[in-house]
């Protein structure tokens, strides 16, 4: 790489992002339609980090400090990251709000600090997770169906093993890049600082490997049991040994790339989705140019929700809707065969069966 | 010959005198040795080396050089190209 080249990043350095904390120009722009899930949300944040702060730890902890100041200080961050979350939010009012995003936003805060953090949350907003923050869940729910193709090539018997259920337990972690599951803030500034400099689809391969490393444990409950599976699952192991779990990680995604997976799992993945757009510094994308895609997946969502509405409604409807081509069908056929005085050879047909059954033609 | 045990082998002793831990020092070492690299990775906007060390013990070791990272090089973003022979190939064209 040149010095001095180059902004490096999935955009132009030098292209600010709209989000700049030091500008409160966004508290004039309206409101956004989820702001108020925003604030209930932020109201449960910083619970476990950091420095386990919260009310509740804090005097288990530290008995003979001040729990005001505690309680200060927690509102204070969670002002911060309210107003974080909104201002971004507003300043690209197409993105919709979901329930753990407050939990990435919130390592973001505490890495780098809410100036900083402004910048970053924007376009990792835009950039990374943008299939999550569709007015549909259908995409992250596509995400989830990478998991099974990964297993299914790197470990053909524990996948069958799991066969009978349905890749949701990864929904949570994935979603919030772990940020929901991890409690130590230590682990979870680590494992960001691996699965943002990656690819997106990295976040998959790691929940991939999670569960290849808890081979016997699983293969220990019965198929029959798939909620048992399930439950075991949606839970991260504890303790979660992060180095060897990114070291499987970087083995599964080199020796199991995307484009290897079984059943066509990535050309299924739509070229909008960031599992697709964000993967080379090819194309330095702009967060204008982040929101252009986001309007054409947001298309796309709904062409397949309306096609499939209509496959229900036909299906719903197959009868009659049987009955009423037939009888178009034969409509548009006898009146073409008798404009085109095809209808010739049918009567004649029709007069020697009536001779054969010694039936007289009508005069 | 005496033979030295695993313990003797763990700790040392400094010029006053003072016991050692060796194997502690060898990881204050390394670390500090890592973030220097962080840093000059940083200051050479060295994003293929930068991915590299986040996949190494301790990622960026501190929020403080996560911040150093982000603000030259944007690193909380970036994403490289993975190709099929494991090898990393920065398609940025910088």
């Amino acid at each position: 790489m040149q010095p001095g080249k180059g902004p490096i990043l999935l955009g132009c350095e030098q292209q600010l992002s709209t989000a700049d904390a030091n500008d409160s120009s966004w508290r004039a722009l309206p409101r956004h339609r989820d702001e108020d899930q925003v604030r209930l949300d932020v109201n449960r944040a910083f619970v476990y980090y950091p420095n386990g702060i919260s009310p509740v730890s804090a005097v288990d902890r530290y008995p003979d400090n001040d729990t005001d100041e505690t309680v200060k200080e927690i509102d204070s961050k969670k002002a911060k990251l309210s107003d974080l979350i909104i201002q971004v939010l507003r300043q690209h009012s197409m993105l919709c709000y979901f329930q753990g995003y407050h939990d990435i936003v919130q390592v973001l805060l505490l890495v780098l600090g809410e100036h900083a953090a402004a910048a970053a949350v924007a376009r990792i907003s835009l950039l990374r997770i943008r299939d999550y923050m569709l007015p549909s869940l259908s995409p992250a729910l596509k995400h989830l169906q990478v998991l099974p193709a990964i297993l299914e090539i790197a470990d053909p018997h524990l996948a069958a093993h799991l066969s009978t259920t349905r890749p949701f337990f990864a929904l949570a972690a994935t979603l919030t890049l772990y940020a929901h599951d991890i409690q130590e803030y230590s682990d979870i500034a680590r494992i960001f600082d691996f699965i943002l400099a990656h690819e997106p689809v990295m976040a998959i391969y790691t929940f991939a490997a999670i569960i290849v490393s808890r081979r016997s444990e699983l293969l220990d409950i019965p198929v029959e049991e798939p909620e048992m599976l399930h439950f075991t699952l949606s839970k991260l192991p504890q303790p979660l040994d992060l180095e060897e779990l990114i070291s499987n990680t970087l083995s599964l995604f080199n020796e199991h790339p995307p484009e290897k997976l079984p059943h066509f799992t990535w050309w299924k993945i739509s070229s909008n989705s960031v599992l697709k757009t964000s993967r080379s510094l090819d194309d330095k994308q702009t967060l204008e140019q982040a929101e252009a895609l986001f309007r054409r997946q947001a298309q796309q969502l709904q062409r397949e929700e309306q096609r499939q509405k209509l496959t229900v409604l036909a299906w719903k409807y197959r009868r009659p809707a049987c009955s009423i081509v037939a009888t178009l069908l034969v409509s548009a056929a006898s009146i073409w065969l008798r404009r085109t005085g095809q209808d010739r050879f049918i009567w004649s047909f029709f007069w020697k069966v009536q001779g054969m059954f010694g039936l007289k033609s009508p005069s | 010959m005496s033979q030295v045990s695993g313990k003797d082998k763990e700790t040392s002793e400094d010029s006053d005198g003072h016991p050692v831990n060796l194997i502690s020092l060898s990881r204050t070492s390394a670390q500090s040795l890592k973030k220097d690299a962080i840093r000059q990775a940083c200051q050479d906007r060295d994003i293929d080396e930068l991915v590299r060390l986040t996949e190494t013990a301790g990622g960026l070791l501190e929020d403080s050089l996560r911040r150093t990272a982000c603000k030259h090089c944007m690193l909380l973003t970036v994403t490289l190209r993975t190709n099929a022979a494991g090898k990393r190939a920065n398609t940025a064209g910088l």
